[in-house]
């Protein structure tokens, strides 16, 4: 293990500013419980939060299962960050698989909280190349973190198998997923 | 009182069975009073409750403390014993933050003597100690062999690097140090996640609180802890952060598939598990055992920043502030213990869930310090109201293994949380009642207000009613920071 000289050094200064920053202004507070999405000949949710005592879930939705996933991965970004601040400056290839759909959908979204964990990256835009019941390739794009002009609005420890769902209605995809916190 | 939906039976004023029907191995008994039962059956916990009592090996009872409330798989406030030969361990039991808990430290400083710089505290320990996301100790570097002997070593490791003392180690729940911990069965992801975040708070309702002795409850064993009315305390409460996120859901993955290889069938896929004695089993408590580690070197290194922010905020050297760890508790965790079945003794493997455990006077892991008075318990509230010193019991050794609550259960989603402060200054509101907090974000603190959470004097009251914890002290916040 090394230290460095100077202990207290910028953190200490960001840190207080930030501090300070917080009694005055308002800052986001994900206030976006029903996000829009406009599919020709069809309109419905992106998705929906529900309410759970100590964590948060939500129930997604998609005209296809390759919908289904894009919309559950925005979800999990829009719960965490201010979309609307993401650019979309870095491009991820991510390859993934599972048992079925239900795992492949937490394997999906534990891939993309390792990256956003790992290497400070939030992600808005998800292009899902190919998806089966068991496998999925798809090119995300995102920036990586930057202290000043990003915000995160809750941390998500993890995406858990509880209450987990993937089920076709009336040819709608609808998923639910609960999230720890 | 009699409830349709889960056939709930009155033992005492303080205890409900749900019978064992269908699939469960063992009845659910869960610790509330009357008032409390009812804001428990609002959500799901009693069914979790119920699916954990269905689980192979599974001994006694399925329990909960009265913090009850809905987790996944388990519930939060869960606590469950499996016999080590036949039993299952699940991952979902301890859950993605191993070895969340809480410390509590005591000083020599008095309310009176610091309360004119509690903003030069709070700012210099929101600087010295990284919260939120991505945030870290600039001159901390761990190189990989450090993070395994961290694994390995726990807080031992810590005090060895320099932060705090050997006499740290023996106020610990397993000295800090869970035996039998494996990095080399903790995948590369976990310890990457794990490197830059060590030393870290995290987000979410971790927190580094500093308050004073408000209540004595008992003066002799409140002197043997070294609490004094209205003495400076500081708790501190976090985990084993994304490694230990990484641990579980690596584990969940080899769970689901153990399931089915040993043929356990699951009403919750998140209650996925391995029987003890398998390699899966094995395997995973290895794995467990170092994400613990790792949470108790995290706490270790937070107390050493706490010291150094005394000393710097306060202009005092450590003779004065005199901060000593009084304990360190795990509350979520699985751990092999001795316990008495049926006039046996057995070697069992708790699940505690948001559960802490809490052993009686002259037990042997009781250290020697306490060994007259019980094992501490540390109950921490909501940010607005207080925490609660405890110390562990006979008769929660006899009925919860040892168990009790740990901390006041969440009654509002983070959801209803954030629209109940929309408008609001949480802080400012803090602040007006003598509380400065500082956050890293300002959702954290609308999730977190006081409101969202069961008051913990209720919680805490049942539990001392109920015999699985004696109350000792009640503390009150001076200054707070959170991720």
């Amino acid at each position: 293990m090394r230290f460095a000289e100077e202990r207290d050094s910028s953190l200490s200064r960001k840190k207080s500013q930030k501090s300070f920053e917080i009694q005055g202004i308002l800052i986001s507070q994900g206030g976006v419980n029903k996000t829009s999405l406009s599919v020709p000949g069809l309109k419905m949710e992106k998705y929906i939060l529900i309410d759970h005592t100590a964590d948060i879930g939500i129930d997604v939705y998609g005209a296809s299962l390759q919908e289904l996933f894009t919309n559950a991965a925005f979800a999990l970004f829009d719960i965490i960050t201010d979309l609307s601040k993401v650019e979309g400056k870095v491009e991820y290839k991510i390859s993934i698989s599972g048992i079925d759909k239900e795992q492949l959908l937490v394997n999906w979204l534990n891939e993309l909280l390792y990256l956003h964990d790992v290497k400070n990256l939030l992600f808005h835009d998800f292009c899902i190349v190919d998806i089966t019941d068991n496998q999925l390739d798809a090119v995300v794009r995102g920036d990586v973190m930057e202290e000043d002009k990003h915000v995160i609005k809750t941390e998500i420890k993890a995406v858990t198998y509880h209450c987990l769902s993937v089920v076709r209605e009336n040819d709608c995809w609808k998923a639910r997923v609960i999230f720890d916190l | 009182m009699a409830d349709d939906k889960y056939k709930i039976q009155k033992i005492d004023d303080y205890r409900w069975r749900i019978p064992r029907e269908g699939k469960m191995r063992v009845d659910g008994i869960v610790y509330a009073d009357e008032q409390m039962l009812k804001e428990i059956q609002k959500d799901e916990s009693l069914q979790q409750v119920i699916n954990v009592a269905h689980l192979p090996g599974i001994v006694r009872h399925s329990l909960g403390m009265p913090d009850i409330h809905w987790g996944y798989g388990f519930p939060i406030g869960g606590v469950a014993a499996f016999d080590a030969d036949e039993g299952v361990v699940s991952p979902g039991g301890v859950g993605y933050d191993i070895n969340c808990g809480v410390r509590l430290l005591r000083t020599g400083l008095y309310h009176t003597e610091i309360s004119h710089k509690m903003e030069s505290l709070v700012n210099t320990l929101f600087a010295n100690i990284p919260s939120g996301v991505g945030s870290h100790r600039k001159d901390l570097k761990l190189s990989h062999q450090d993070e395994k002997n961290v694994l390995r070593d726990g807080a031992r490791w810590a005090v060895s690097q320099g932060y705090g003392t050997k006499e740290d180690l023996e106020h610990i729940e397993e000295q800090g140090c869970i035996p039998g911990a494996d990095p080399e069965l903790v995948s590369d992801r976990a310890l990457e996640r794990g490197r830059t975040q060590l030393g870290t708070l995290g987000s979410g309702n971790h927190f580094v609180e500093v308050g004073y002795v408000s209540e004595v409850y008992d003066e002799e064993i409140a002197r043997v802890l070294g609490l004094i009315r209205d003495g400076i305390t500081i708790v501190v409460h976090t985990g084993s952060r994304g490694l230990g996120y990484q641990v579980c859901d690596d584990s969940i993955r080899i769970m689901i598939n153990a399931s089915r290889k040993y043929n356990i069938e699951l009403p919750d896929r998140q209650l996925c598990c391995a029987p003890i004695s398998s390699p899966e089993g094995r395997e995973y408590l290895a794995a467990m055992a170092g994400a613990a580690n790792y949470a108790f070197a995290n706490r270790q290194m937070i107390t050493h920043w706490v010291r150094e922010s005394f000393e710097s905020a306060l202009h005092i050297g450590p003779k004065e502030s005199q901060i000593s760890l009084i304990y360190d508790v795990c509350h979520n965790i699985a751990k092999f213990e001795e316990h008495i079945v049926e006039g046996e003794q057995k070697r069992l493997c708790v699940h505690r869930k948001g559960a802490t455990r809490a052993f009686p006077p002259n037990h042997p892991h009781t250290p020697d310090t306490y060994k007259s008075v019980g094992q501490p318990v540390l109950i921490p509230g909501d940010m607005g109201r207080c925490s609660y010193v405890l110390v562990g019991t006979e008769k929660a050794y006899a009925d919860t293994f040892g168990s009790t609550c740990h901390g006041a259960g969440r009654v509002m989603s983070r959801n209803q949380a954030v629209k109940a402060s929309k408008g609001r200054s949480i802080a400012q509101e803090l602040k007006e009642k003598g509380i400065l907090v500082r956050a890293d974000s300002r959702a954290t603190l609308d999730e977190e207000i006081p409101e969202a959470y069961k008051n913990v004097t209720e919680v805490v009251n049942v539990v001392e009613h109920a015999g699985i914890g004696k109350k000792i002290a009640q503390l009150k916040p001076l200054c707070v920071i959170k991720g």
